[in-house]
C-alpha cells in the first residue's frame, strides 16, 4: 500500500485513545495526527470507553492494561465484547508497561488485535497501526458481513479473499473453519484444520481439531488431541479449559479438576476459568480448591461482566460446608467470611429478589451449621411466603431443602425436593442435583468418607470378599442412611453371600427390607428407581 | 517477616520498576527528539543519551527474561509473523537514534511468513542492534532468508567483526560467563536460549557468530525452525 493512500485510510478511521494519564493520552493523539488520523476521541478509563463506544461507533480503539481503580484493559475489551458494542471491523490494541507473566496471559486471553509494549516510539505503533489497518482492509468484506450477522456470506467472501490475499492465508482459513464449527459444520472445519496441520504443527489448528472433536460429541479423541497439544505447547491455557471439558463428559471430574488446576496455575486472572475450577472442585467434595477458587472468582469478576451473584453464593455455599458443624475458631472465620460474602452480595445486587431469597437461604444453614437453628428459623420465617414449593425456582428450591437438612428437618426437605422433581421431570440436570442432595443430605466430610467406603465396598465386592464388602456399605450407611445405591449394594451384596450358603436367613432377609425401607421415599424419577423395585420384587418373593 | 528474604526476587521486582522508569524516560527522549532543532537531533550527547538509555532498558529487559528462564516462567508465544514487517518494526524501533547517528540501515527480506515469539526475538535482536550501532563504521544490513528449513535472521555491521574467541556456534554456557574482562556475554547466553526454546519436531533453534558477512564486519545470525 502507498504512503498516500495510508494517510487517506488514516484520515477516514475513527480512533479511540483510552489511557489514565492525559499526559499519554495527547501524546498518543499527535502520534496519530502525525499519521493522517483527523477524528481522534479520547477517554480516561473503562467505563468512559464503553459509554462512548455505545453512542458511536470506533474503528480503531487503543486502550492502556493499567487504567487506575476501575477495569482495565482487558476487562474493557470484554465488556465491550459482551455488550456487543464492538464490531467485528473494529481493531482494539492494547498498550501495556506490564511484562508479567500474570498480566500477558491473561491479556493474551481476550485476542486484542495486538498489544503493544511500553515503550511505544511514534515509528512502531505507525509500523503496527500500518500493518493491522492494511489487514482490516483486505479482511473488511468478511468482518462487514459478520457485523452484519451473515455467517455464510462471510464464509463465501473467506474462499474468494484466500485467493486475493495469500498474505493473509492463515488468519482467513483460521476464520473459516471458526465459522464451520460455529454453523455445525465439523466436518468442512475438521478438513481445514488438517490442511494446515499437513504443512506445519500449528497450535492454533491443533486445538481446533480437539475443539470440533469436542462439537461433534467425540470426548476420546478431543482429549487425545489436546494432550497432545499441551505437551508441546505447555502454556496454551485455552487446551486445558476443553480438555478439563472433555474429561468431563467422560465423567472424568477428579482429572478435570487438576487440568483446570494446572490452567489457573498458569493464567490466575481469568475470571471464568476460576468459576469452572470453583465448580468441579466443589463437586469432587475438595471444599479447600473450591474456597480458593471462590474467592478468587468474586474478586476477579467485581469490575467485570462476569460480576454475578452467583460467585458469592457459590462463595458461601463452599463456606458453609466448611463451617458446618464447625464452632471452632476456624469454623466461625468461615462462617463470618459467608455471611459477609452474603452481605456483600446483597449490597451489589439490590435489586435482584432471586438472589435476596437465596441469600436468606444460604444464611439460614449457616446459623444451624454454627448451632444457631433459632436464628435460621428466623431467617426462614421472615421470607415464608416466598417458599412455596409450587413456585420457587430449581435452584431456590435445592436451596430451601439445603437449610431445612441443616435445620434438622428432612421430613419437609423430602417433601419439597419430591416436587422440585415433579416439577423439573424434563430437567435431567435439575433432577441429577435433587438426588444428589436426597441421597447425602450430610456435610462434605461425611460425603467424602462415604464415597472412599462405597468404592472400597464394590472393589471387595468385585474380588468376591463378601464379608468385607458388607462390612465397608455398612459402614458408609451409618454417615449417609438413606443413600440409595448403597443401601442396594449392601442388599446384593447380602443376598449373593445368602445364595452361595443356599440359605435363607430370616435375619438377613429382614435385614435387606431394612435397607429398602429407608428408600421409601424415592421418587420413581430417581435413576436408582429401577433398581430398587427390582430388588424390592426379590425380597418379597424370599420372603415368603 | 520472619522468613529470610529471597535475594533474586527483590533484585527481578526492583529490575522490573527500573525497566519501566526507564521506558517512560525513553518515550520522552524519543518524544524530545522530534521537537528540538536539527543540530541538536544530530547531536553527539543527544545520540549518547538516547543510545545508553536503550541499552540499559534493553539489558534489563533481558535480565528480567533469565530470570524468568530460571524460575521457569517464561513463555514462548509462537506465532505467525510476516518477517518483512517484523523486522521493518524492529528498525522502526531504533530508526530515530540510527539517523541521529547517520548511519544507514540496510534491509532485505522478501514478503514471507515465520513462526516465532515475536518479544522474545525483538528483544535479541534490539541487543544486537544496540551492539552493531557501538561497533559499526557506516552500515547496518538486516535480512532474513530460508536456509535448510531455518528461518535465518542477519545482522551485519561493516566494523571490525567478532574476535575470534566469540566466532561459531560453540556458545559460552551460563557457567563461563566472564565478570572479570568486562564482556559478560550475556546477551549472547540469552540469545542462544532463547533460540533453543524455538523447535519444530525435532529441530532447535541456535545462534552463530562469524565475519563472513558481506559488509565485512560481524555478521550475527539466528536460526529459527
Amino acid at each position: 500500500m502507498e504512503e498516500t493512500e495510508r494517510m487517506l485510510l488514516y484520515r477516514k478511521l475513527r480512533f479511540l485513545v483510552t489511557d489514565d494519564f492525559e499526559n499519554f493520552r495527547k501524546s498518543l493523539r499527535q502520534m496519530l495526527r502525525t499519521f493522517g488520523a483527523e477524528k481522534i476521541e479520547m477517554a480516561a478509563n473503562g467505563n468512559e470507553t464503553i459509554a462512548k463506544c455505545s453512542y458511536e461507533h470506533f474503528d480503531v480503539l487503543i486502550c492502556d492494561y493499567n487504567l487506575g481503580s476501575g477495569k482495565n484493559g482487558q476487562q474493557t475489551l470484554e465488556a465491550l465484547r459482551h455488550q456487543r458494542v464492538l464490531k467485528h471491523t473494529a481493531l482494539f490494541v492494547i498498550v501495556t508497561a506490564e511484562t508479567s507473566r500474570d498480566i500477558v496471559m491473561s491479556a493474551r486471553e481476550y485476542r486484542p488485535d495486538t498489544y503493544i509494549i511500553k515503550p511505544i516510539t511514534q515509528a512502531v505503533l505507525k509500523k503496527r497501526l500500518d500493518g493491522l489497518i492494511e489487514q482490516r482492509q483486505a479482511l473488511y468484506p468478511i468482518n462487514h458481513a459478520l457485523d452484519l450477522g451473515n455467517k455464510q456470506e462471510a464464509l463465501q467472501l473467506c474462499q474468494q479473499l484466500l485467493e486475493q490475499h495469500p498474505r493473509y492465508r492463515n488468519a482467513i482459513r483460521k476464520l473459516q473453519a471458526e465459522l464451520h464449527c460455529q454453523l455445525g459444520q465439523h466436518k468442512q472445519a475438521r478438513s481445514i484444520y488438517s490442511g494446515v496441520l499437513a504443512n506445519r504443527e500449528l497450535a492454533w489448528a491443533r486445538l481446533g481439531m480437539g475443539q470440533v472433536a469436542l462439537a461433534s460429541g467425540d470426548a476420546d479423541e478431543a482429549i487425545a488431541e489436546l494432550e497432545t497439544l499441551i505437551t508441546n505447547q505447555p502454556h496454551l491455557v485455552e487446551a486445558y479449559d476443553h480438555l478439563a471439558q472433555a474429561l468431563r463428559l467422560k465423567g472424568k471430574d477428579q482429572q478435570a479438576q487438576d487440568i483446570l488446576q494446572q490452567a489457573v496455575e498458569i493464567s490466575p486472572l481469568a475470571v471464568l476459568r476460576q468459576r469452572d475450577l470453583a465448580r468441579v472442585a466443589a463437586q469432587n467434595q475438595d471444599m479447600d480448591t473450591a474456597v480458593g477458587a471462590w474467592r478468587a472468582t468474586v474478586k476477579l469478576g467485581e469490575n467485570s461482566v462476569h460480576d454475578d451473584p452467583e460467585n458469592y453464593l457459590g462463595l458461601s455455599r463452599v463456606l458453609s460446608e466448611l463451617s458446618d458443624g464447625d464452632d471452632s475458631t476456624e469454623g466461625r472465620q468461615y462462617a463470618d467470611e459467608a455471611l459477609n460474602t452474603l452481605r456483600t452480595l446483597g449490597g451489589r445486587f439490590k435489586e435482584d429478589p432471586g438472589a435476596d431469597l437465596q441469600r436468606t437461604l444460604v444464611a439460614a444453614r449457616i446459623y444451624a451449621g454454627q448451632k444457631q437453628p433459632d436464628k435460621g428459623h428466623t431467617l426462614l420465617k421472615q421470607i415464608k411466603d416466598q417458599l412455596d414449593p409450587e413456585v420457587l425456582t430449581a435452584d431456590q428450591g435445592l436451596e430451601y431443602a439445603r437449610a431445612l437438612y441443616a435445620l434438622k428437618d428432612p421430613g419437609l426437605a423430602q417433601n419439597v425436593l419430591n416436587r422440585l422433581a415433579e416439577r423439573f421431570e424434563n430437567d435431567s440436570e435439575v433432577l441429577e442435583a435433587i438426588e444428589a442432595l436426597m441421597d447425602e443430605p450430610v456435610s462434605f466430610q461425611h460425603k467424602r468418607k462415604a464415597r472412599t467406603l462405597n468404592r472400597e465396598g464394590i472393589s471387595a465386592f468385585e474380588n468376591n470378599q463378601l464379608e468385607a464388602a458388607t462390612i465397608a456399605f455398612s459402614q458408609a450407611l451409618e454417615l449417609v442412611p438413606q443413600h440409595p445405591a448403597l443401601n442396594l449394594n449392601l442388599v446384593q451384596v447380602l443376598l449373593k453371600g445368602a445364595n452361595d450358603q443356599q440359605s435363607r436367613d430370616k435375619t438377613l432377609l429382614q435385614r435387606c427390607q431394612g435397607c429398602l425401607n429407608q428408600l421409601r421415599h424415592l421418587p420413581p424419577q430417581h435413576r436408582q428407581y429401577k433398581r430398587y423395585q427390582h430388588l424390592q420384587e426379590r425380597i418379597q418373593k424370599l420372603m415368603h | 517477616m520472619s522468613d529470610k528474604i529471597d535475594f533474586s526476587t527483590v533484585i527481578a521486582s526492583a529490575v522490573h520498576d527500573m525497566k519501566n522508569s526507564l521506558g517512560m524516560l525513553l518515550h520522552s527522549v524519543d518524544q524530545l527528539r522530534a521537537e528540538l532543532p536539527a543540530e541538536i537531533q544530530h547531536s553527539q550527547r543527544f545520540n549518547t543519551l538516547q543510545y545508553e538509555a536503550q541499552r540499559v532498558h534493553g539489558d534489563l529487559v533481558q535480565l528480567l527474561s533469565i530470570y524468568r528462564l530460571d524460575q521457569n516462567t517464561l513463555t514462548l508465544n509462537v506465532e505467525e509473523q510476516n518477517v518483512r514487517d517484523f523486522l521493518e518494526e524492529q528498525l522502526a524501533r531504533h530508526q530515530p537514534l540510527l539517523d541521529g547517528m547517520g548511519l544507514t540501515v540496510t534491509l532485505e527480506c522478501d514478503d514471507q511468513e515465520g513462526y516465532f515469539d515475536s518479544n522474545l526475538i525483538a528483544g535479541i535482536l534490539t541487543n544486537t542492534i544496540n551492539n552493531a550501532l557501538r561497533y559499526t563504521s557506516q552500515r547496518i544490513h538486516l535480512s532474513a532468508r530460508h536456509e535448510e528449513q531455518y528461518l535465518v535472521i542477519s545482522i551485519q555491521d561493516d566494523g571490525q567483526g567478532f574476535p575470534e574467541h566469540m566466532r561459531g556456534e560453540a556458545l559460552p554456557d551460563q557457567g563461563t560467563v566472564n565478570f572479570s574482562n568486562g564482556s559478560t556475554q550475556l546477551g549472547l547466553f540469552f540469545a542462544d536460549q532463547v533460540a533453543r526454546l524455538h523447535h519444530q519436531g525435532e529441530k532447535r533453534g541456535f545462534i552463530r557468530l562469524n565475519n563472513t558477512g558481506t559488509l565485512g564486519g560481524g555478521n550475527f545470525e539466528v536460526w529459527l525452525p
